[in-house]
């Protein structure tokens, strides 16, 4: 009951304004805790996060190692994730196709995924099962095999993952080259699944290693969301956890992205149909307040249906099939704030190109209109309580923001929406969205073999862009 | 721009979200925990009959204060004309582009307002619409959506952009070799019945589309007789039942009888359609006619594809392919149980040069269904996976709405959450090997290959 008045408290926020569109989004209806969740550090420093939600007799239950693409060296990129499919493959207790056997048959789901900043692991389970996931896991935090045979077949099994997701993919191609140069200096250049050149050449020693030195309670957190007594569910985690050691603090990251010195262009030339265009400009982490005034700009830009982009270069000019600017969401260190578009048939991308930067530059001469500034305000206020219909998404949005710093971030997040100004937004565009600090990225479609037989019927192709 | 890179596809992930859906019917529950929980009370529907022969189903869930809508109407691309393939999509695209009163972008801009979400979606079977809005909201938002649903004004202008946009759409899917051998294996499996084609439609058919097309569309099949409304949230029933009459006073009639189309038909012998294309990696799609959601061995069949290839990890397929040779990172097998049609498929992707080997292994798993009977350890682990999941599709507002529309589409009756778990346990190891002989056809069935052949060399 308390949780419900708390959430509706949250949710008079995102609407309570509306009875008059003028009426600015205010920002002392937001109440100070929605998150009810329970802290606790175990004495090897494993974190434990819980948030009852009582709607259904289930679980779900994650927990978030601190490693990610982010932790990798030159020449073994894609270790973080690799090591993340062979978390599957056995521990000395349960042999190598026992997890997911384990899980399923108690009527569990469960898969994992690995980004810059994190591996996470889940299972989705009716709540008088949740400590068959607990022991898993556990489990495997301390006692994994890592058997060379199962490393190599893995390895093959990521292959072909990365040739799915990106190689046979000419606009995946485009982000990992756009992020590559983008990035020169820090570890978000490469991609998580990593290069293609690397993974072929990662041993299970390196593997190994990797685990020993990330895989340790004080390198982890735990996070619970669902239909459980928070003392039951506590006694269960310290019983399975509590007696595996703390490791040696593995090594931070140093790495820092020096400051852009001038614009950075580069082109992908795949076959594919259409051009695609994307282009970076890097932006602070959440720890700077501009970050705030960035998310607005993004919704302004190219975030709804209202947005500028789409409003003028989609809707009434018609040169894109989809439009899209944003910021890239928490993380650990400093990002990149996104503008992309998929041009439509028979457009050049220079027109398209040109017509964004005019959108970006008008922006700077004239603050948004209050109207704008309340729509999107309310917009990301409401899409905030909507989402948290899902139980999965209330456990990733706590993993997410306790990886980039604390959970509480979330208590942060709408408040200081509601604290920019239009002319934070106007000033964050002067500051990140100029030319020196831009990276473009631009897919040159070759013609595709189809295409050398027979030319597409509605001959609405682009062919100038054919090389 | 942030790859997440997720191991698996998550058990279902491969499935079109409809598909899914009906997967999630098929699911079980635990019983005991059921009965045992006060929670589950909160699972319950109810149904009644509105005057205008509507059908509203209802759930309460108070816990977060949100209503969700949504109205199903038994009309989809099944119904348009075959040359003016993409009309349902369309004139679902369209619902929230134009009133008599407002224009596209103004609606949009009252959309975002509203703080809430409405939109409109056409699929093959069924179009429907749907909104989510705060309590305190629902009133404005359920004037909103009326407007839209029943004085959409499809503006010539708006039509014109989006037929552009889908054929723009049309032309990027030809540049994933994923979607390409869907859509080939599907015009190859299905032909000329209405399943064959892109839901979005063709370049020809789209242009031939007009602004009257949607306007009849729209006021031949957006009808309330028949039509599946549900209401889950934090709204009692006779309020959600208030509301609709309130809004929809005056909104009657029913939408014509449909056409029925000739089932289709099995091959006669194991097809093999060849795709030529340097891809890093080779995509295979197998499949035949399958039974429909009211056969009375569905419980059965969705046992014998979980061990087959629908249980993810635990299935043989996976396990073979993926786990024992490192061929794939997906593998799979699935039913899918359209209204018109049911469908069997199987497919993987792996790199060119060992597509033959792949593929040898598949068939060798779907002939093993057939010839053996399955272990009684494999019986018990699916049932117990089948029933001890069930519960999780009926977490949240949007899982229950869609699951109980599709209790009301398939006939499947409210109680059906009491009889499901009985029907998965009765199965056994006998019927498991009659329905894979029954409904399993390796030798008379499409086989698509897209594959860089040189590299390939096949032997299919």
């Amino acid at each position: 009951m308390k949780r419900k008045l708390l959430f509706t408290a949250l949710l008079l926020v995102a609407t309570g304004s509306f009875l008059s569109t003028a009426q600015a989004f205010s920002v002392e209806a937001i109440p100070k805790v929605p998150w009810k969740v329970k802290e606790e550090t175990l004495s090897n420093g494993l974190k434990v996060l819980l948030l009852r939600d009582s709607r259904a007799p289930v679980v779900t239950f994650m927990i978030w190692y601190r490693v990610g693409a982010r932790n990798e060296l030159p020449g073994r990129t894609g270790l973080a994730h690799l090591l993340e499919h062979m978390m599957f493959k056995g521990t000395q207790k349960y042999g190598a196709k026992m997890f997911s056997n384990i899980v399923q048959r108690n009527g569990g789901r469960h898969n994992a995924f690995t980004s810059q900043d994190y591996t996470a692991y889940f299972e989705r389970i009716a709540a008088a099962q949740v400590e068959v996931a607990i022991e898993l896991e556990a489990d495997r935090m301390k006692n994994l095999l890592l058997d060379p045979k199962e490393f190599l077949l893995e390895r093959n099994v990521v292959q072909e993952e990365r040739r799915r997701r990106v190689d046979d993919q000419p606009n995946s191609l485009l982000w990992e080259n756009l992020r590559g140069a983008a990035f020169q200096a820090h570890p978000y250049g490469h991609p998580v699944i990593g290069w293609e050149t690397d993974i072929q050449r990662l041993t299970v020693e390196e593997a190994k290693d990797f685990y020993h030195t990330y895989y340790a309670p004080n390198n982890a957190f735990i996070v619970a969301v669902g239909d459980f007594q928070e003392e039951k569910i506590l006694g269960q985690i310290r019983k399975h956890f509590g007696s595996i050691p703390r490791g040696p603090p593995p090594p931070p990251v140093t790495a820092r992205e020096p400051t852009q010195k001038g614009e950075r262009r580069i082109q992908v030339k795949r076959p594919a149909r259409l051009p695609y265009f994307a282009a970076a400009f890097h932006v602070p982490t959440y720890k700077n307040d501009d970050s705030y005034a960035l998310d607005v700009l993004g919704e302004l830009l190219g975030g709804s249906r209202t947005a500028r982009l789409d409003r003028i270069i989609q809707r009434e000019k018609q040169k894109v099939i989809s439009i899209g600017a944003g910021h890239p969401g928490i993380s650990i260190d400093p990002d990149l704030f996104t503008v992309y578009a998929q041009l439509a048939p028979g457009v050049q991308v220079q027109d398209v190109e040109g017509d964004i930067w005019e959108q970006v530059e008008k922006l700077k001469h004239e603050p948004p209109t209050a109207t704008e500034m309340n729509r999107i305000k309310r917009r990301l206020a409401a899409e905030y309580v909507i989402r948290l219909d899902s139980q999965f998404y209330r456990a990733m949005s706590l993993g997410r923001s306790e990886i980039a710093g604390s959970w509480r971030w979330l208590d942060e997040y709408l408040p200081k929406i509601a604290m920019v100004t239009a002319e934070d937004v106007q000033r964050v565009a002067k500051k990140y969205l100029v030319v020196e600090n831009r990276t473009v990225g631009i897919l040159h479609p070759l013609l595709m073999e189809s295409q050398r037989r027979r030319r597409m019927p509605d001959g609405s192709r682009g062919q100038e862009h054919i090389r | 721009m942030k790859p997440i890179n997720i191991r698996s596809a998550p058990k279902l992930s491969w499935l079109p979200r409809r598909r899914r859906l009906i997967a999630l019917i098929s699911a079980g529950f635990i019983f005991a925990v059921w009965l045992h929980n006060p929670a589950v009370a909160s699972y319950r529907a109810t149904r009644s009959v509105l005057p205008n022969g509507m059908i509203l189903l209802h759930v309460e869930q108070r816990s977060l204060p949100l209503v969700t809508l949504r109205i199903t109407f038994r009309a989809g691309a099944v119904d348009e004309p075959a040359e003016k393939a993409g009309l349902a999509y369309l004139t679902a695209n369209l619902m929230s582009e134009g009133t008599a009163d407002r224009t596209a972008i103004r609606l949009q801009e009252m959309i975002e307002e509203l703080g809430g979400r409405i939109g409109f979606s056409g699929e093959r079977d069924t179009s429907s619409g749907g909104m989510t809005v705060a309590t305190t909201d629902l009133e404005r938002g359920m004037r909103l959506f009326t407007e839209i649903l029943l004085r959409p004004s499809f503006p010539e202008k708006e039509l014109q952009r989006e037929v552009k946009e889908t054929i723009g759409r049309i032309e990027r899917s030809k540049q994933n070799p994923v979607s390409q051998a869907r859509v080939a294996f599907r015009r190859a499996l299905y032909g000329s019945h209405p399943y064959g084609r892109r839901l979005v439609g063709e370049v020809d058919s789209l242009r031939r589309i007009r602004r009257d097309d949607l306007v009849r569309f729209h006021r031949e099949h957006y009808r309330p007789k028949g039509a599946i409304a549900i209401v889950v949230g934090d709204i009692s029933r006779k309020a959600a039942e208030e509301l609709l009459l309130k809004s929809l006073t005056g909104w009657v009639g029913s939408r014509p009888p449909r056409k029925s189309f000739a089932r289709p038909k099995f091959p006669g012998s194991r097809k093999v359609k060849k795709i030529q294309r340097p891809v890093a990696q080779a995509r295979v799609l197998f499949g035949h006619p399958g039974p429909l959601r009211n056969n009375p061995d569905y419980y059965a069949v969705r046992i014998m594809n979980y061990i087959l290839g629908g249980g993810g990890f635990e299935s043989r397929i996976l396990k073979t392919i993926r786990e024992e040779q490192g061929l794939a990172y997906s593998a799979w097998s699935y039913f899918s149980y359209g209204l018109q049609a049911g469908t069997f498929r199987a497919g993987l992707g792996t790199r060119n040069e060992t597509a033959n080997r792949a593929l040898d292994a598949l068939f060798e798993q779907i002939r093993r269904m057939q010839k053996e009977p399955v272990s009684e350890k494999e019986l018990a682990d699916a049932k117990a996976f089948i029933t001890g999941s069930f519960p999780l599709g009926l977490a949240g507002n949007r899982n229950l709405a869609s699951f109980y529309t599709n209790v009301e589409l398939y006939g499947l009756g409210l109680d059906y959450v009491d009889r499901f778990p009985r029907l998965i346990r009765t199965v056994t190891r006998q019927d498991i090997l009659r329905v894979a002989k029954k409904y399993l056809h390796p030798a008379d069935g499409i086989l698509l290959i897209l594959a860089d052949g040189e590299k390939a060399k096949l032997k299919y």
